[in-house]
């Protein structure tokens, strides 16, 4: 009953890592400035922003939840942070620090809506992702916004790097990463998202108050949300209705890819953090290696739905977090 | 703290969901430091009155008294609070999270302000592992753990807030002797402790081994409590089983002939475990047990509904396999026990409803539903002469319709096709008026007498299956345990085999 096959269960349990190593080592064989520093600096910063949304939707999704409205809420807050900088004359943090709150309000609106009222968070954020869309369009007009009275700081979170090595992107990824390995698998909060998202008539019962529990998760998974929107403006200089919207489904494939990593079917900080690398190594491979500009999708599309398959069938039921009705 | 001290007390609880009456004035007492057992049939109102007890349910009338102050629990939470803990039926465990974890869920130990301390959780659990003598894996996941293994969890997770009460519904019915023994040896021992404890259970050897008064439910009501002393095994089967509406049931002939439907050895291996059965034409044959021994599985696995892994099914000596649409075929038709779960399409109106098993019937080609046939049909249906549907309109929203109507709109579904070799009712009486059951008893009396049908009836209702089926077979953890004939009826002796 206990691990009957030590074999079998450690290749289920890191088979993701290897498929990583794997690929990696086949591009840099075929290409080798693959693996030189700088392009593996540069996987790791193409990882990041998605990895930080992918990582707010894991926490809900441990928590029994579901997001789809985290890449249009980054774009909006990014968004809303460039034009407070360009027309406004605003300084770069608190425009930055706008962005965030305007995203953590957003949460708040989504968790009201699916906590309290009850409606699916499946329904409910693709509803508010559409929104976000729309007001997105028009606080820029609908074309990309650009100005230059950028405060000089400006690129610091998306540009700049750490003794012209590190690129910030990946400094902020790893902090986002160890605080989320700690809040989620060594705090009693963290508990408590599992314990809902595991068995919420249980957690009911030891006094765990669910509603409360789903409700910040929808705020933490806002809140990065705001952070990844902001890094993307720095990252572009500029803001751009959808400039978010791309990382919606490399984060979603992130957290299903990480949800067959260590546990079987249940997603995790660690599987999400590998899924994201090993998409950006797909997609910057891709590129070195000259493969045909239409295949970075097919493959994507195939790894997402791959990705689900495993957690079905590891789940044998529904797909966590996941209900339409 | 004395030893006769009442810590809970409740006055004439009332409790009634829609369309049943779940509790009618019930008054009980808990001393402390006793174990207090509380029997029943299924459906009697045990766990309805424990859940009130629990501030899961709010009663409707009546009073509970704890620790000689009046008390109105409205969640879950507050009952903890207070000391009231209860070990519910159904598995309450996080499933990837280890034992000691589970053990400790919302009470982990911190260090450093932040960090939840893992070495300690496990030192604790491991403590009261100890103390009360309990052998349980706790750095394992408890998914990977045996459903008693799981249950210890769960007790040792109760035990750990120092309950003064302790509500065990039905613990031991995944446990092996060896592990109820256990279990009963906990109870002992927090017993001396001076904590009280509500033992709901279908043993009767555990009642009577372990508890110090013993409470009889039945129908809502509480017709009984006494010491253990001053009552014996028998009385308390006698009092659980009612035997008052006898005269409901319609004059019974058997008739049965030729065998219409031979089961040999179906296993799924987990919930049923090697059954063999038959049922003549013309025979009402009963299923009887508890909720949870097999009878509705194993008729799941025989219609296809779940996975057979071994046995052999004959219609009309003709082998067939499992699969809802060959039966159907074979003109064998099942009346779910859920209906609004399994049986009604709710978001149709009553007449879809009426029709869905006739589609073939006035679809034509390319599948165009011919509506003017559909609604004749459906008028059909509806006006049986057997099983009178009392609606205001075929386009009516079935949802509307009582639950004892609903039940009419399934059964006639398939008591209107031309052939039936073989009706199977799962809990067709379930939750409806007394007025209902007595239209159904006589359908099925007459669906096997006149027309020749071989039905399959499933209850938990001795009193029903003992008035009107011409055999029983007698379901216990997942086994058919005995087959009796008519002459041979006994309700304490059914009762006491399914037990």
């Amino acid at each position: 009953m206990l691990s009957n096959n030590k074999f079998t269960t450690t290749i289920r349990r890191f088979g993701v890592l290897f498929a990583l190593i794997i690929v990696f080592g086949v591009f840099s064989f075929m290409e080798p400035s693959f693996y030189s520093l700088r392009n593996v600096l540069a996987i790791i910063r193409q990882a990041s922003i998605t990895g930080i949304l992918a990582i707010g939707l894991t926490t809900v999704v441990i928590a029994g939840e579901f997001d789809m409205s985290f890449a249009a809420l980054a774009s909006f807050s990014g968004v809303l942070s460039v034009i407070l900088m360009g027309k406004i004359m605003m300084g770069a943090i608190p425009a930055w620090l706008i962005g965030i709150a305007v995203a953590l309000g957003i949460g708040v609106v989504n968790g009201t809506i699916i906590v309290f009222l009850g409606v699916p968070s499946m329904i409910e954020t693709i509803g508010m992702m559409t929104l976000l869309a729309g007001f997105t369009k028009w606080l820029t007009g609908g074309s990309t916004y650009y100005s230059g009275n950028f405060p000089e700081i400006f690129p610091l979170l998306g540009r700049s790097s750490l003794f012209g090595v590190i690129p910030s992107a990946v400094i902020i990824f790893g902090i986002v990463i160890i605080v989320f390995i700690i809040l989620l698998e060594h705090t009693k909060l963290g508990r408590f998202f599992h314990a809902v998202g595991g068995n919420p008539l249980a957690s009911e019962h030891v006094g765990i108050k669910v509603k409360k529990i789903k409700f910040i998760s929808l705020l933490i998974s806002a809140a990065l949300a705001g952070l990844a929107g902001i890094m993307i403006g720095s990252l572009l200089g500029s803001g751009t209705p959808g400039m978010g919207e791309g990382y919606l489904i490399p984060s979603i494939s992130s957290m299903f890819i990480g949800a067959v990593f260590l546990r079987d079917g249940v997603p995790n900080i660690w599987g999400t953090v590998i899924g994201a690398l090993l998409l950006s190594i797909l997609s910057n491979g891709f590129v070195m290696i000259n493969l045909p500009f239409y295949l970075k999708e097919i493959v994507m599309g195939a790894v997402l739905i791959g990705a689900v398959s495993m957690v079905a069938a590891f789940k044998k039921g529904e797909i966590p977090g996941v209900k339409l009705m | 703290m004395s030893k006769n001290e009442i810590v809970l007390k409740t006055e004439k609880i009332t409790k009634s969901f829609p369309g049943v009456l779940a509790l009618n004035k019930v008054d009980f007492d808990l001393k402390t430091g006793e174990v207090h057992a509380i029997c029943g049939e299924n459906g009697a109102g045990k766990s309805t009155f424990c859940n009130i007890i629990t501030g899961i349910f709010n009663q409707d009338d009546g009073k509970v008294y704890y620790e000689g102050k009046e008390v109105r629990f409205s969640h879950p939470s507050e009952a903890l609070k207070a000391g009231i803990r209860m070990v519910y039926q159904e598995r309450n465990l996080i499933p990837y999270l280890t034992g000691a974890q589970n053990i400790l869920l919302k009470e982990e130990p911190v260090k450093n302000g932040l960090f939840i301390d893992e070495k300690k959780i496990l030192k604790r659990a491991e403590e009261l592992e100890s103390k009360y003598k309990m052998n349980v894996p706790l750095k394992y996941p408890v998914s990977q753990l045996s459903s008693a293994k799981k249950q210890a969890i769960e007790i040792l997770r109760a035990l750990l807030y120092k309950p003064k009460v302790l509500i065990l519904d039905e613990p031991t019915s995944s446990l092996t002797e060896t592990e109820s023994e256990t279990l009963f040896n906990v109870i002992n021992q927090i017993k001396k402790d001076g904590v009280s404890v509500i033992l709901i259970t279908h043993k009767m050897e555990e009642v009577f081994e372990n508890a110090d008064r013993i409470s009889i439910f039945r129908n809502g009501q509480k017709v009984r409590t006494s010491k253990k002393d001053e009552i014996t095994e028998d009385e308390c089967i006698r009092l659980m089983v009612n035997r008052n509406i006898a005269s409901l049931y319609p004059p019974v002939n058997y008739a049965g002939n030729e065998v219409v439907m031979d089961v040999k050895n179906v296993s799924d291996f987990t919930l049923v475990k090697n059954n063999s059965f038959y049922l003549k034409s013309g025979e009402v044959l009963g299923f009887y047990g508890l909720i949870g021994s097999g009878r509705t599985e194993l008729i799941e696995l025989i219609y296809g509904l779940r996975l057979m892994k071994s046995g052999t099914i004959k219609i009309n000596n003709e082998t067939v396999k499992p699969d809802p649409q060959i039966m159907m075929d074979k003109n064998v038709y099942l009346v779910p026990d859920d209906r609004r779960e399994k049986g009604l399409i709710l978001r149709y109106d009553l007449k879809k409803n009426l029709t869905i098993s006739f589609i073939k019937n006035f679809t034509k080609i390319f599948g165009l539903v011919n509506s003017g046939k559909e609604k004749k049909l459906a008028e059909k249906i509806a006006k049986n002469d057997t099983l009178k549907i009392k609606y205001v309109s075929l386009n009516q929203e079935v949802d509307l319709l009582s639950g004892g109507n609903q039940q009419k709109v399934i059964i006639s579904r398939w008591i209107s096709k031309e052939k039936i070799n073989v009706l199977i009712l799962d809990e067709p009486t379930n939750g409806i008026d007394v007025g209902t059951k007595y239209e159904i008893y006589k359908m099925i009396r007459e669906l096997a007498e006149k027309k020749n049908i071989g039905v399959i009836f499933i209850s938990s209702e001795l009193p029903e299956l003992t008035g009107i089926c011409d055999r029983i077979y007698i379901f216990k953890e997942g086994t058919i345990n005995e087959e009796l004939d008519r002459k041979e009826f006994n309700d304490e002796k059914i009762l006491s085999l399914a037990l």
